[in-house]
């Protein structure tokens, strides 16, 4: 592949890794698989990328190929050892708005969404990232309506997990 | 849900504190080998349908004449020609399926694909174990008989129970091998399709 579509891939890439990160983040539980996870992705995204006809943004096409690796191409790494609390290194509470009780709840759902299936962090992943049920069915692969009734499901779950 | 909403706020605010990757970094991880499931499948699958006819060239390079051998049924090597067509349909297949995996599908068409490329593979192993099965039964004692002075020796001397004997040995050699190959086949497809069966089967259940 050439350089010049090297360039513009990376230089793409660098613009958006944030989409890239928040996937790792809901699907690795430490630092070195995150990492990996980061460059499976990136590899994927690049594999993809010569087909990537524009039709669509960027970013948008990026969910789809990270989402996919992320919840079947990826095998998690034998190296990765959980060393420590990833969520209390990578994602800190903000310290604007600081408040005990809030920070404590948002600890206790981010550890609740960890619980969740792939199918299930994949969704509640694109409802956090904005995206409306006709894009969230659309890169999962089903209707609508069961996008809607999977996410009723879904807060039904965290809250069972969140008030046992 | 409250919780919701409040962790919805806080998604945004976290997009400050995501790690930052420089330029380099990145063109650095474009050049990295991938480790992704589909490629770990088609090595496996590359294996399995390579096995088959490295078995057979095995045979021939130990038993150059094995084709012409005159104690062996023409039709055998009938069978064998038409076994190796078989092989070369599963092969095509293979790699048209192969070809359909993209990670610009939706999630489920993925998997469907993925699904698809394996059920391929494992389609050609059922059909391989069956034709070594089949191989066995008739090779086998074809082979004993010709060692122990040929068919009119043996059917001279053969009582009921010897009959009964050769074929007893002979599906239990065909059972054993069979399963001895079954086993290394489901313990490599069980462990590389584990996770991508359990995501599937929750897809499957949300009708699309």
């Amino acid at each position: 592949m050439n350089k010049e579509l090297e360039h513009s891939f990376v230089t793409e890439l660098e613009r958006n890794q944030n989409i890239v990160h928040k996937v790792c983040r809901i699907y690795t539980s430490n630092k070195e698989q995150h990492n990996d996870l980061f460059q499976e992705i990136t590899i994927q995204l690049w594999k993809a990328y010569p087909k990537f006809r524009g039709d669509s943004k960027f970013s948008t096409w990026m969910y789809r190929v990270a989402l996919n690796t992320a919840i079947t191409l990826y095998r998690k790494s034998k190296r990765s050892v959980k060393t420590q609390d990833y969520e209390s290194v990578i994602f800190k509470i903000t310290s604007e708005d600081y408040d005990d009780t809030e920070e404590e709840q948002l600890k206790i759902m981010y550890k609740a969404i960890k619980q969740l299936s792939d199918i299930e962090k994949a969704l509640i992943f694109l409802y956090l990232e904005d995206k409306n049920y006709k894009e969230i069915a659309e890169t999962i692969g089903i209707t609508e309506v069961n996008a809607r009734v999977k996410m009723n499901r879904i807060k039904t779950k965290l809250k069972k997990i969140l008030n046992p | 849900m409250e919780e919701l909403d409040l962790l919805k706020k806080d998604w945004k605010k976290q997009e400050a504190n995501q790690p930052k990757l420089s330029y380099n970094d990145i063109d650095k991880m474009t050049h990295k080998k991938s480790s992704s499931l589909v490629k770990w499948i088609f090595y496996v699958s590359l294996f399995e349908l390579g096995f088959g006819i490295a078995i057979v060239l095995l045979a021939l390079l130990i038993q150059p004449d094995l084709m012409s051998d005159s104690t062996m049924p023409v039709w055998l090597n009938w069978f064998c020609y038409g076994s190796s067509l078989v092989v070369f349909y599963f092969i095509y297949k293979f790699f048209m399926n192969y070809k359909k995996i993209s990670t610009t599908n939706s999630i489920k068409d993925l998997m469907q694909n993925i699904i698809s490329t394996r059920r391929t593979v494992r389609n050609y192993i059922v059909y391989s174990l069956s034709v070594i099965a089949f191989t066995i039964c008739v090779a086998f004692p074809i082979g004993f008989i010709e060692g122990t002075g040929g068919m009119e020796k043996f059917s001279a001397e053969a009582n009921i129970t010897k009959y009964l004997l050769l074929a007893v040995v002979t599906i239990v050699l065909a059972c054993i091998i069979v399963a001895l190959f079954y086993g290394v086949y489901y313990l490599l497809y069980g462990l590389l399709t584990k996770k991508l069966k359990r995501n599937y089967k929750e897809l499957k259940q949300l009708k699309s």
